[in-house]
């Protein structure tokens, strides 16, 4: 057995300078087969096998560093399915650049219509957190009202006492009578207004005075203690 | 529109910002219909094989979607993502009765890549018959038995991944079984020479010299890969990735179409063959056969 032709295989299969003559099919065949050990067929681009396809379009794009290429390195090496894989993505996208074709309008238009989100999709946990934190300082801030509200209204367990009124409401009229003008009854009107079927206005002609100023406030608490002085 | 704002889009669909769902749709829109056509039998297909890409982006809270880092272009990633999206969708229709219908889209997706392993394995316009035999017998390797092969995919690693080298393994058996090594090529028969005369016809079987030749051939090959196997454990993983690469093709592989696999300058790939050869050339004066034989002289 002489080194001579293996170092001739080795020339031809891995020195071999472009355009070199042809190698036997079978031998590089069957060094192919038997440089294979284990199956193959299994193991990802990535640790993660979900983030297999957005590293794999990384590689290929030229968008990893060293040391991310190092690795993406060995796992090829280990596996000639995967070499199969990055070699056949190349081409498919070497395909996808030379047939790049428009999408239909109506068919996009039709699927946007179809996945349009009906609901906010899972947040990021920071910004989930923030809304919670929010959600839960607006929750104390109502209680907290509610609870000085219905301090300031309590009502006495002893229904036999009656209930103290603490402020009864005025009109803004009684307040400031030089600034709200009095009600006055509608002028007639020479020609009877139209009015629907099943309206609930008064008809023409029968027309009532409010019993109280529309702009008074109601409640309690609302009127200034110092109305503004002219 | 550039990176940065292909991944502060992909960032708003996340985040349900209003119209950013719309807005990825129609960026994306013509790259996953590119894939669709290429990939799909039809129009009426590629449109069905569309709604199912967008689908499949938009389902489980995006879940596809969240894998883009900005580290690639939008356009790679989609591409990509809509040909394993569409690669499960064809896993579905080898159902049982899926019959014809299962092995046409089979063939619309890996054809190209069945041609490609095949033409690179028998290189050279006078393999063209061996070419369109070596397809045959690999898609009916691929039929037979119901699809038995494509069924034992059981989801681990890339589909893809396991057609394509299950294809080339296929293409292996193929050229063993139909080129021995001494077997004259169909280079040889198609040529212009004069047709020999009865006696100079070869007989079917092989002389007892052939058979020699063909025995000193298979120790020769069964040597090579003790001798690759053991210096691929000293190699680096590149050295290693460029010996896969380099043991693909029938022809030596040019540097460029290497230096673009490995993603890599093609001087550097020129350094990388010197270093590979040096190594080899090593660990082939180190065998022990060899030197066996230097110990004869």
């Amino acid at each position: 057995m002489t080194p001579a032709p293996l170092h001739s295989l080795f020339e031809r299969l891995f020195g071999g300078t472009d355009g070199a003559g042809r190698i036997d099919a079978r031998h590089t065949a069957e060094l192919a087969a038997g440089m294979e050990h284990g199956d193959p067929t299994k193991g990802e681009l990535a640790d993660n096998p979900e983030r297999s396809t957005a590293l794999l379009a990384a590689y290929l794009d030229g968008g990893l560093d060293d040391a991310a290429q190092q690795e993406v390195h060995a796992r090829l090496s280990q596996s000639p399915a995967r070499v199969h894989e990055v070699a056949s993505a190349d081409a498919f996208l070497e395909a996808m650049a030379s047939a790049g074709a428009t999408a239909p309008a109506d068919l996009v238009t039709a699927i946007i219509a179809r996945n349009r989100p009906a609901t906010v999709s899972k947040l990021p946990p920071r910004r989930s957190f923030a809304i919670w934190k929010w959600s839960g300082v607006a929750v104390a801030v109502a209680v907290l009202a509610v609870l000085v509200i219905v301090g300031r209204q309590s009502v006495p367990t002893d229904t036999a006492v009656p209930v103290a009124v603490k402020s009864v409401p005025r009109s803004v009229a009684d307040q400031m009578p030089h600034q709200v003008a009095k009600p006055q009854a509608p002028q007639r009107s020479s020609s009877p207004a139209m009015a629907p079927a099943t309206s609930k206005e008064n008809p023409p002609g029968q027309v009532t005075a409010p019993t109280k100023p529309s702009m008074a406030p109601e409640g309690f608490d609302v009127v200034p203690n110092n109305p503004v002085k002219r | 529109m550039t990176t940065a704002d292909d991944r502060a889009l992909v960032r708003d669909v996340l985040d349900a910002k209003p119209q950013a769902w719309d807005r990825f749709v129609r960026r994306v829109a013509d790259t996953v219909w590119t894939a669709c056509r290429l990939l799909t039998c039809d129009d009426a297909e590629a449109r069905d094989a569309f709604a199912d890409v967008i689908d499949g982006f938009h389902v489980d809270g995006f879940h596809r979607l969240r894998q883009f880092d900005g580290s690639s272009r939008i356009e790679t990633f989609v591409a990509l993502s809509a040909r394993d999206i569409l690669a499960e969708r064809m896993l579905r229709l080898f159902l049982p009765d899926s019959g014809v219908k299962g092995w046409t889209a089979f063939e619309r997706f890996f054809g190209a890549d069945i041609s490609r392993i095949i033409a690179r394995r028998l290189p050279g316009v006078d393999r063209e018959h061996i070419r369109q035999d070596a397809y045959q017998e690999i898609s009916v390797a691929l039929i037979s038995d119901d699809y038995r092969r494509l069924k034992a995919y059981r989801g681990i690693g890339s589909f893809t991944g396991f057609i394509l080298h299950m294809v080339d393994r296929l293409l292996i058996d193929f050229i063993r079984h139909t080129m021995p090594s001494r077997k004259p090529t169909v280079a040889t028969m198609l040529s212009t020479k004069p047709p020999p005369s009865w006696e100079e016809f070869p007989s079917d079987l092989p002389s007892p010299e052939d058979a020699l030749l063909e025995q000193e051939g298979d120790r020769l090959l069964s040597m090579a890969t003790q001798v690759l196997r053991q210096a691929a454990a000293d190699l680096t993983e590149a050295e290693r990735l460029y010996i896969h690469i380099a043991l693909g093709g029938g022809d030596p592989i040019p540097a460029r179409e290497v230096a673009r696999l490995m993603r890599r300058p093609v001087e550097e790939v020129y350094k990388l063959k010197q270093r590979v050869m040096d190594r080899l050339r090593s660990s082939l004066d180190k065998h022990p056969a060899v030197k066996t034989w230097r110990a004869s002289v």
